[in-house]
């Protein structure tokens, strides 16, 4: 079976296609969404979604959030005493994904569909396939995210739509694409994005105002520090969503602290950032040669796009109310598994039909005589413009430079500059040419870029007929088959719970969190709760236990909303 | 019509303009292909449905049309075209989006005032440019802004004004690129494409601004291309020929249009003359192009700083001597302190390497003097030296400083076992291994102090001896290697024997051996030795 899986920066889902419909798969918590978040215990066991965000914030050196963010990097985050690369965490979170639907619909989970920013470069969209095949998935593609909320929005009634804007904001990425719906054809006409701005940084403009404008107590470590500041913030940035001030409380080292914003301060904070909303905007509208009055609808999606001030932002930028029909949470789940059934050739998709595009230019860097007859080098030709259909296949003609040139080295880049210094460089090949004067060898240079997004690039010399090809892979991240198996067995021997140890687990957890937020009595009562839960899981009567698990779901739902009001 | 032209031969209808049609021909065959599979057919289809909806191709192309290209250019000797085209596309009511921004009568005279400034004939008088200073500041303070269509409509209306009565309104071309974020967007040319142009005729501008100023390095060089100061000797005037190069160079390379715009062809033509004359000048030096970065950043402050260091130095050949054994004895002092901070902490400075190992302090000074501009490239120079000096030192050290040394060839060779080339390579020829730029990844901190204080310490004094060429190693050895390398003992002695060749097992036993020197009494060390050297 193929699945559907958005795999966010802060909330991953995953959903089905069967009979004709979408499916949003609940995860052990009967939650439809499972917090991007892995914890691993010194024992090596691996908690995953809620309870490792509980976790995270009584003991952050052992759990992770909004990884995702370092992805494509070979950056590596310390979890206790396990070094891991964001791509493993990813794999750690689509396992548990793909566990739970195994579980909701009994068949084996082979196949999916992986949704990813549509700005995601070419390492970035590596890693996140190789995460796939780390938790055992087959990537039968990677779609874009706002693609797949096109999908989600279009599908819903098959009707005909003039070009209408999607505008993604979530965790950690930002991501705008124009998009028409024509006789059940799907067409991305541009996209464009920011892959560093989203709710995260918005929560960190709350954290930064209150640690300029608060005395923390510093016996407490700093990386604890930050994971409450960042919870208890981003707490009061939901808050905003319905409230005009927020107030919530910290409790370091039995001190209580009461922190507050107002929607006005959270409005100046943010001015920045909103700022950067526009040129990701004005570009995509550019490069489909649209002007705004013409769009016919502005699509949320994205978590983040709750918040208020970004709502008033969008309105004030398109002098229009923007349309949240579509769920911001689960629209880019439910467009994946759309894709999933396309994939699968699904009969009651026959009529649907995706047409993407390649966000990005993609090129190679040359050197050129200027008209003065110098020589400039560190030029960017592209051969791939972007906001090119995909799949699309180009090539472009290069010639060698000085006489008896032995090899060519070829630097592939991505960006709009025409200074390659400025753009992204995916990969390097080198190569021996036949020695002769200079200009007189050529190469084809032909790039390749799937449906997926996914750059190759084949190189051919003419005169020798000779072909050389080479997936854009930072050498250093390429994976043998050997290698990747024995990397999915290490991720393997990480210990996770059954089912239902996990939910037991998750309301420990919860509790151990609210444990250290209140002080005084409440604490008391909480530790006493815990205590008693405790002594009913040694009984390991599962009537009992899932009695006990209840009534303290309920308690601790109280206290904690009794807590923030 | 028996046969239609491309695009509609693509698409299989008749020419229209009914968009429906169109989508429709365009929807149709795409279902009937694979587009994932069949690339080709699929942007082929596309393209033509984009023809098609431009409605330019409506009529097939005959002859007559080919006689008449006019290569796109339209309407551009119509003499009323291009005032038009300047008014504020703002003022067209069919513009206006949907219903936030309105404008006002205010609004309009402010638009037209903009523009009737912009493109006035006379120099702009003090007060006409504060007032257009002042409504471009209104402008860009409007709330209105927060509309995208307002804001990108003012955005290309300003970039193309700015564009085209350049260098009026320059004064105002950075705070309007600022608030645009043109600098990070200036390869977006849908905004305007002369926004690139713009930035560097505002570099060049600035440039001209500060060479223009007296006390700038380039100053006399620049009046003498502009202006032409009266004939006389060379001297009297202070002019420096490779400075001349450079800026000749410089503003050829960065700015061709200064040329045209400041100098006199003839004084030009007249020191290119001269200069090629005296043999020219290879490079530029790094002053001069310290200089220029400092102009670019805008740091005139720390530049007339330099510059007056740099005319000291051409004007005294003693004090530039002086000047640069300076720079070199602290080019090579901050590369200790960057690098040797353990020996430097214990007193191995600068001053007692000149007194103990005066060799290699002359040395080093002498490469500082030619050092990269990058710090990086720079210390891989110096270390490049040290290391050669290093090595061909070792084998006649004394024997605690060879196992020590023995002790951080053995972490050198751990790092190395994934590359058992480049593991023989170090073993065999340590020094050329390490010059081949591999000495910061292999060396680690310890060693790197190892080969300084040696350096400092040991070089004067060594004596040279030869290194015996035979040896034997007692077969106790052997058997304690093979324990300690895993290999079998036929295996251990080729790799003795035939230590140039690339295999894994020279590099485990050579490593097994340095580990064993650190281990066993002196005695027997010093009969391995002459085997690892």
């Amino acid at each position: 079976m193929i699945v559907g899986i958005d795999l966010g920066t802060t909330n991953s889902a995953a959903a089905i296609f069967e009979n004709g419909e979408t499916r949003l798969i609940p995860n052990a918590l009967g939650d439809l969404l499972t917090p991007s978040a892995v914890a691993i215990l010194p024992d090596g066991t691996t908690l995953v979604g809620k309870p490792a965000l509980n976790h995270w914030v009584v003991k952050p050196a052992e759990a992770i959030t909004s990884f995702k963010r370092f992805i494509g990097t070979s950056r590596a985050i310390k979890i206790g005493r396990y070094s891991f690369k964001a791509e493993d965490l990813s794999a750690i979170v689509l396992r548990s994904l793909k566990e739970d639907i195994e579980a909701a619909t009994g068949q084996e989970v082979t196949e999916a569909v992986i949704t990813v920013p549509a700005y995601f470069n070419d390492k970035q969209r590596k890693a996140t396939r190789r995460a796939g095949e780390l938790a055992g998935l087959k990537v039968a593609r990677l779609l874009n995210e706002p693609t797949a909320a096109a999908l989600a929005f279009g599908i819903a009634d098959k009707e005909d739509r003039e070009p209408f804007l999607v505008f993604d904001l979530g965790g950690g990425t930002f991501d705008v694409s124009i998009v028409e719906m024509f006789d059940a054809i799907v067409e991305v006409r541009a996209s464009s994005g920011d892959n560093r701005l989203g709710g995260d940084d918005f929560t960190n403009a709350i954290v930064a105002h209150w640690t300029a404008n608060h005395t923390f107590p510093s016996d407490v470590r700093r990386n604890l520090l930050d994971a409450r500041l960042f919870q208890v913030a981003d707490m009061a940035r939901r808050m905003l969503t319905d409230q005009n001030e927020a107030q919530v409380t910290l409790t370091l080292s039995d001190q209580q602290f009461d922190l507050k914003i107002t929607a006005d301060q959270f409005e100046t904070l943010s001015g920045s950032l909103l700022a950067r909303l526009r040129d990701p905007i004005l570009r995509s509208l550019r490069d489909s040669n649209l002007r705004i009055e013409a769009l016919s609808d502005i699509v949320l999606v994205g978590g983040a796009t709750r918040m208020p001030i970004i709502r008033k932002a969008i309105t004030k930028m398109f002098g229009r109310f923007p349309n949240h029909v579509v769920h911001p949470d689960h629209a880019v789940a439910i467009g994946a598994a759309i894709q999933a059934g396309l994939v699968a050739r699904n009969a009651a998709l026959d009529e649907v039909r995706l047409t993407d595009i390649c966000p990005f230019t993609l090129g190679v860097e040359v050197t050129e005589y200027d008209s003065h007859g110098r020589l400039r080098d560190g030029l960017f030709s592209p051969i791939i413009s972007r906001n090119s259909p995909t799949p699309i296949s180009r090539t472009n003609n290069y010639a060698s430079m000085s006489d008896n040139q032995s090899h060519i080295k070829l630097n592939i880049y991505q960006g709009e500059s025409r200074e390659v210094a400025n753009n992204i460089l995916l990969g390097t090949m080198e190569f021996p040419i036949p020695k002769k004067p200079a200009g007189q060898v050529s190469i084809d240079c032909r790039f390749t870029y799937d449906s997926s997004g996914l750059l190759d690039v084949d190189v051919t010399i003419p005169e020798t007929g000779e072909t050389r090809s080479m997936l854009i892979a930072d050498d250093s991240e390429a994976l043998t088959a050997e290698q990747l198996e024995a990397r999915r067995d290490q991720l393997a021997a990480l210990k996770t719970h059954p089912r239902d140890v996990a939910e037991n687990q998750y309301i420990a957890g919860w509790a151990a969190r609210l444990y250290e937020e209140f002080i005084d009595e409440r604490r008391e009562h909480i530790a006493r709760m815990l205590l008693h839960f405790e002594g009913v899981l040694e009984t390991q009567d599962p009537r009992a236990i899932e009695e006990a698990r209840g009534s303290m779901a309920v308690a601790l739902r109280e206290m904690e909303q009794d807590h923030r009001l | 019509m028996t046969s239609v032209h491309w695009p509609w031969s693509v698409l299989d209808i008749a020419p229209t303009e009914d968009r429906k049609a169109i989508r429709e021909a365009y929807s149709r065959l795409l279902k009937a292909l694979d587009h994932e599979a069949e690339t080709e057919a699929y942007m082929e289809l596309r393209d033509a449905r984009d023809a098609a909806l431009s409605g330019q191709f409506l009529h097939a192309p005959s002859a007559d049309d080919d006689n008449e290209d006019d290569f796109g250019l339209g309407d551009l000797f119509d003499d009323g075209a291009e005032p038009e085209a300047l008014q504020p596309a703002i003022s067209e009511p069919e513009e206006k989006p949907v219903f936030t921004v309105t404008y006002s009568e205010e609004d309009d005279r402010r638009f037209q005032r903009v523009v009737d400034l912009f493109l006035q004939d006379d120099e702009l008088a003090p007060a006409d440019a504060e007032e257009l200073g002042r409504h471009v500041d209104a402008l860009l303070g409007d709330e209105r802004m927060a509309d995208l269509g307002h804001y990108a409509r003012v955005e290309g209306w300003l970039a193309q004004l700015l564009a085209d009565r350049f260098p009026r309104g320059a004064d105002l071309f950075p705070k309007v690129a600022e608030y645009f974020h043109w600098a990070e967007r200036a390869h977006e040319l849908g905004i305007h494409p002369a926004i690139p142009w713009l930035f560097n005729a505002h570099d060049g501008r600035s440039l001209v601004h500060e060479l223009g100023t007296p006390g700038h390095a380039y100053h006399r060089e620049w009046l003498e291309l502009t202006s032409g100061k009266p004939k006389g000797p060379l001297w009297t005037r202070a002019i420096d020929k490779p400075r001349m190069t450079n800026l000749i160079a410089t503003v050829r390379r960065d700015y061709p249009w200064l040329e045209q715009e400041h100098w006199q062809p003839e004084l030009v033509a007249r020191w290119e003359k001269k200069v090629e004359r005296s043999g020219g000048v290879g490079g530029p030096n790094p002053w001069v192009w310290f200089v220029f970065v400092c102009i670019f950043f805008g740091a005139l402050p720390q530049c007339s700083a330099l510059d007056t260091k740099s005319l000291e130095r051409d004007a005294n050949p003693v004090m530039a001597a002086a000047l640069e054994a300076e720079n070199a004895d602290r080019a090579v002092t901050a590369f200790l302190g960057r690098n040797f901070p353990e020996a430097v902490a214990k007193g191995r400075t600068l001053e007692s390497l000149k007194a103990k190992s005066p060799a290699i302090y002359e040395k080093l000074r002498e490469r500082a003097k030619y050092l990269p501009d990058d710090q990086k490239n720079a210390d891989n120079v110096l270390m490049t030296d040290l290391t050669d000096a290093y090595f061909m030192t070792v084998d006649k050290l004394p024997s605690d400083r060879q196992v020590a040394d023995a002790m951080l060839r053995v972490a050198a060779l751990k790092k190395l076992r994934k590359d058992p080339q480049g593991c023989v390579q170090f073993i065999v020829q340590p020094a050329q291994y390490a010059r081949s730029g591999n000495a910061p990844v292999i060396l680690t901190e310890a060693y790197r102090n190892q080969i300084y204080t040696v350096l400092h310490d040991d070089y004067g004094t060594v004596k040279w001896a030869f290194a015996p060429n035979e040896f034997v190693l007692p077969g106790e050895l052997v058997g304690k290697l093979i324990d300690r390398s895993g290999l079998s003992e036929k295996r251990v002695r080729a790799a003795i024997s035939a230590r140039d060749s690339n295999d894994l097992d020279t590099c485990i036993v050579t490593t097994s051996l340095l580990e064993l020197l650190t281990e066993i009494p002196r005695k027997q060390s010093e009969k391995i030795l002459p085997v690892l050297l």
